[in-house]
């Protein structure tokens, strides 16, 4: 994850909070994280990053094509808790908006605008664990 | 048996999982781990935890319908609920019925260990259902608000620098306006080094008398002054093993700055009257308000101390320049207050966010949280709107007027004829209430702007247009 900023057109038109002033990474953050679990869950740590951000990046877009607003909360609320414990801020801020969009249960125009960048983000956050976890033995 | 606190842990998420077992395994406690509501449930029964961290959101059953479960079987049981942003009102909910505190994703280590351990130390009788059941009114742990919330960069970076420092001996200065957290940051650090489980202790430098200042922070022994009846063990001592925290640093009396620059210097202490020193291991951290190289310039604290004290800088940002934190500090701070007064509250307006945003907030963090305390305390309802707000807090923001926007390249120049041919026939309320309409329309239909340029409080725009609409 790099500090590039794509432009937010779209939300920015929409009159949607801009979320562009958080890092992808926080990267003090993430190495304080993994000092505090240290090398042995520092491994299990990766691996489970990396089934949960998949999992929930499956869900939370079948959830928003239904919609099923419910699912979406659901999986904003693990995104929230997992982005902000890894130091993924701007993640972090997309998946709050989003959830509490959801809450509102709104007919989902807004949510759907925000969708690319939490996808975006998702991924790109998928591909710094799995690059971490790469240095890393395997059992 | 084992001393070791057993804490049972209900989140499904995985790698939180790992995350919060290594974080409460590092600060000694025994934890089990259930993934869903069904398990959580079996160990509950099976461990009798000695404290419940319990996510709102399972995959198989709402998590507070669980924690009514687990307080019907033991209703001594404390429970710290795990919401997150956007879900304020579920905590309020938990807070309610029976929970002991509760905790907003993402939360660090030193704010997490900090409120298991207040969990811990609470009175069992807290949060216990009335005997004839009905929701519970549990008096909220002030834990709530010992972390630093915010999620701007500006926050962020104090956090870093927090973990940054918390493991070394070195002294740490911390200056930022008046509700900026510094002893939050101070009890932050504690909290991370490895001093955790000593004492954190506080000394307010400005608010005790010069007179007493030595014997408060070196102690004395009985007889050693009139009124010295027995023996006094002083801060710097009580703080053995742990952390001193100097507020107001800058406050302290220039007498007794050499002696705390001796103490600095060769960690002992000397009570006042006693004939030896004695050894203390005290890690400092202190704080001021004030700019502590203007007060060294003006005399009034000595440069070597200074220079002795400041060897690692923590600059608290103020308010206004933290983004949104101002909306997360208000709305963890609604979620407490509502329960305390027992208020309906949900959440903030959206016209009150927009205006909480803009405004200088002087009293930073600390003065968001008497707003809110003020308005729980005098109202009631779902949202806090704009006519709830304390009316100072708008003449503060009236005191800087919005100018107003230039006129249109087109508009005639010959104002004063064109404004009399506009108000000519009409009334003075007819008048007032073209005035007032324009001024909102300007500002897009927000009241809070449209009364800051018109230099009247939002709550006397918001009875004006109630008396339109109703036909007065």
């Amino acid at each position: 994850m790099t500090a590039d900023m794509p432009p937010i057109q779209q939300a920015h038109d929409a009159g949607l909070p801009v979320f562009y002033d958080q890092p992808e990474l926080c990267i003090n953050r993430y190495n304080s994280l993994m000092r505090m679990v240290g090398p042995a869950r520092g491994v299990d740590l990766l691996d489970q990053l990396a089934i949960d951000i998949q999992d929930a990046r499956q869900r939370i877009g079948a959830a928003v094509t239904i919609p099923d607003w419910t699912v979406v909360r659901a999986q904003c609320h693990i995104l929230i808790g997992v982005s902000g414990t890894v130091g993924a801020e701007r993640l972090q801020r997309i998946a709050e908006i989003v959830n509490r969009t959801a809450c509102e249960q709104t007919d989902g125009a807004e949510i759907r605008v925000l969708m690319p960048d939490l996808l975006q983000q998702l991924d790109r956050l998928a591909a710094f664990i799995a690059d971490r976890r790469s240095e890393l033995p395997y059992e | 048996m084992s001393d070791i606190p057993t804490l049972l842990l209900v989140e499904d998420t995985a790698s939180l999982q790992v995350v919060y077992r290594s974080v409460l395994e590092a600060a000694g406690y025994q934890v089990e781990i259930a993934p869903d509501a069904a398990r959580g449930l079996v160990a509950f029964r099976k461990l009798n935890p000695a404290a419940v961290l319990l996510d709102i959101m399972l995959p198989d059953r709402d998590g507070l319908s669980l924690m009514s479960e687990m307080l019907e079987e033991r209703p001594e049981t404390r429970v710290v609920v795990i919401t997150s942003n956007g879900s304020i009102n579920k905590a309020v909910e938990a807070m309610r019925a029976g929970a002991q505190d509760f905790l907003v994703k993402p939360f660090d280590e030193a704010r997490f260990l900090a409120t298991v351990r207040n969990a811990l130390r609470a009175d069992p009788d807290a949060g216990a259902p009335p005997a004839q059941g009905g929701p519970t009114m549990a008096r909220p742990s002030p834990t709530g608000f010992r972390g630093l919330l915010g999620s701007s960069p500006a926050i962020r970076q104090v956090e870093d620098r927090i973990r940054s420092v918390a493991r070394s001996m070195a002294s740490v200065f911390i200056t930022g306006e008046s509700g900026t957290g510094k002893e939050l940051c101070a009890q932050a650090i504690h909290d991370l080094s490895p001093r955790a489980r000593g004492p954190f202790i506080v000394l307010n430098c400005g608010a005790i008398p010069s007179d007493t200042l030595e014997s408060e922070v070196f102690g004395h022994i009985r007889g050693a002054f009139p009124g010295a009846v027995n023996d006094k063990a002083g801060a710097a001592v009580v703080a053995d093993g742990g952390t001193l925290f100097l507020d107001q640093v800058c406050e302290m009396d220039l007498a007794l700055q050499p002696k705390l620059l001796r103490f600095l210097q060769t960690s002992s202490v000397t009570p006042v009257g006693a004939a030896r020193p004695r050894r203390v291991d005290v890690r400092i951290i202190c704080a001021t308000n004030r700019d502590p190289l203007d007060a060294v310039r003006r005399g009034t604290f000595r440069e070597d101390l200074y220079y002795r004290l400041h060897v690692v800088p923590i600059r608290m940002p103020a308010l206004r320049d933290r983004g949104d934190d101002v909306i997360e500090i208000a709305e963890a701070a609604l979620a407490r207050y509502t329960v305390e007064e027992g208020r309906r509250f949900t959440g903030l307006s959206d016209e009150v966010r927009a205006l909480f945003r803009t405004l200088p907030w002087p009293g930073n963090a600390r003065q968001v949280l008497n707003v809110i305390r003020n308005v729980a305390v005098l109202h009631d309802g779902d949202l806090v709107t704009s006519d709830m707000l304390p009316e100072d807090l708008m003449v503060a923001e009236i005191a800087d007027p919005v100018p107003l926007p230039p006129p249109a390249p087109d508009a005639p120049t010959d104002v004063p004829d064109q404004l009399g041919h506009l108000l000519a026939g009409r009334t003075l309320a007819q008048i007032e209430r073209l005035a007032v309409e324009a001024a909102i329309e300007r500002h897009g239909g927000s009241l809070p702007r449209a009364a800051r340029e018109l230099g009247v409080a939002p709550s006397t725009l918001y009875r004006k247009r109630e008396g339109w609409l109703s036909g007065e």
